[in-house]
């Protein structure tokens, strides 16, 4: 069986948004982060009026003009990242924001290179693929299109074989919702309701979707 | 140009309108795959070894492998310390209550966070970067946000409802 490895979150939102403005020192002036963080942790990359991308202990915030993300990677925080999106858009309430992506992403290690050529078979059968050489899977996602919470959107889950030893297997969930008719005079309202309500779901939900994938295909 | 079969044609929803800048705008000398101008909400950097855009770096980033992550909700403050129930992250059923040094709190802004019922993570981790792994402590207060006028319109409504079908 392959063994549990890193594990990273992302909460992703679509709209319009001034990435010059998202900045470690903007945060702490609005109480988001620690003064102390924006001083003396904060990582700057870059900060244009086309883009920002910084990193605080949270994780790595990227900002460009149609999408805003924020990426954790210590499963222990990755509750604070909520906190943070909710705490920012509800002070950029104005902020237009039509989609969101709730992301869970894993990596699985493995020697046992029989196990990866058997998962890969499970999932997409070689013997259907019998007109080429030698297949094997890469990068395969399937998509959920009736939400079981009934909101719009979809749930992808995507499996990739990373190129690396020793071999990984890294699984990605997608958990996507969309505001139907959305206007954006409703700004970030509409989405972090969702936010508040939805998050611990979807995130034990893309739990269970990875544990599920490498219990049933293993 | 990408050619691999998650390419995203440009009539997806939530494409970019071609007046919209594009990644290769802010990433001038990266060559940008046809599928990176789609703008669905995956992170913009992953793991794999195909990113949806390019990065801007190919710096290594830690990651972190939890050994023991507990939820925090301070009891009492004292001078130098506070006590707080603490719940294992791992086995939610798992409560325990313990002090805590002040000077343990990982970010020292936080001490004025401190107050009976006050949130906090602690995580003892493994901290993983290439070929190094170091053990990490981190203590963090949650910031949480206040209620919003739209979210307490909304509890008074629910409220009022409730009071109406109850009879009360």
């Amino acid at each position: 069986m392959p063994k549990p490895d890193a594990k990273s979150a992302s909460i992703v939102l679509l709209g319009n948004f001034n990435p010059s403005i998202f900045h470690p020192q903007w945060f702490a002036a609005h109480d988001v982060v620690s003064q102390n963080e924006a001083d003396q942790e904060a990582e700057l990359e870059i900060t244009t009026q086309q883009a920002s991308v910084f990193s605080i202990t949270l994780g790595r915030v990227q900002v460009t003009g149609q999408q805003f993300v924020i990426t954790g990677r210590n499963p222990a925080l990755f509750k604070m990242l909520n906190d943070f999106v909710i705490k920012t858009f509800d002070i950029l309430t104005h902020t237009p924001v039509h989609a969101m992506g709730i992301n869970l992403e894993q990596k699985w290690l493995s020697n046992d290179e029989q196990w990866h050529r058997d998962f890969g078979d499970r999932i997409a059968p070689k013997h259907k693929w019998d007109f080429m050489k030698d297949p094997g899977v890469r990068d395969i996602v399937m998509e959920d299109q009736d939400r079981p919470d009934g909101r719009t959107g979809y749930i992808q889950a995507r499996i990739r074989a990373l190129r690396q030893k020793p071999l990984a297997i890294l699984i990605s969930v997608n958990d996507h919702y969309e505001i139907p008719d959305y206007k954006t005079s409703m700004g970030a309202s509409p989405m972090l309701d969702i936010l508040r309500t939805s998050w611990d779901t979807s995130i034990q939900r893309s739990e269970s979707i990875i544990h599920n994938i490498i219990k049933n295909f293993s | 140009m990408s050619t691999t079969a998650f390419a995203r044609s440009l009539d997806d929803n939530d494409t970019l309108s071609p007046s919209v800048m594009t990644p290769s705008d802010y990433f001038p000398m990266a060559e940008v795959p046809e599928y990176a101008l789609s703008s669905d909400t995956l992170p913009i950097d992953t793991e794999g070894d195909q990113p949806r855009v390019p990065v801007v770096d190919r710096k290594e980033r830690p990651y972190y492998l939890p050994e023991i992550s507990w939820e925090g909700m301070v009891l009492k403050v004292n001078d130098d310390s506070f006590v707080a129930r603490l719940t294992n992250l791992n086995d939610h059923s798992e409560q325990e209550e313990a002090e805590i040094l002040n000077e343990y709190v990982s970010d020292q802004d936080d001490l004025r966070l401190i107050a009976p019922g006050a949130i906090f993570f602690w995580s003892i981790a493994r901290c993983v970067k290439g070929r190094r792994s170091d053990q990490y402590s981190t203590i963090l207060f949650r910031r949480l946000p206040v209620w919003s006028k739209h979210e307490l319109a909304n509890a008074f409504r629910e409220a009022a409802n409730l009071k109406k079908e109850l009879g009360w």
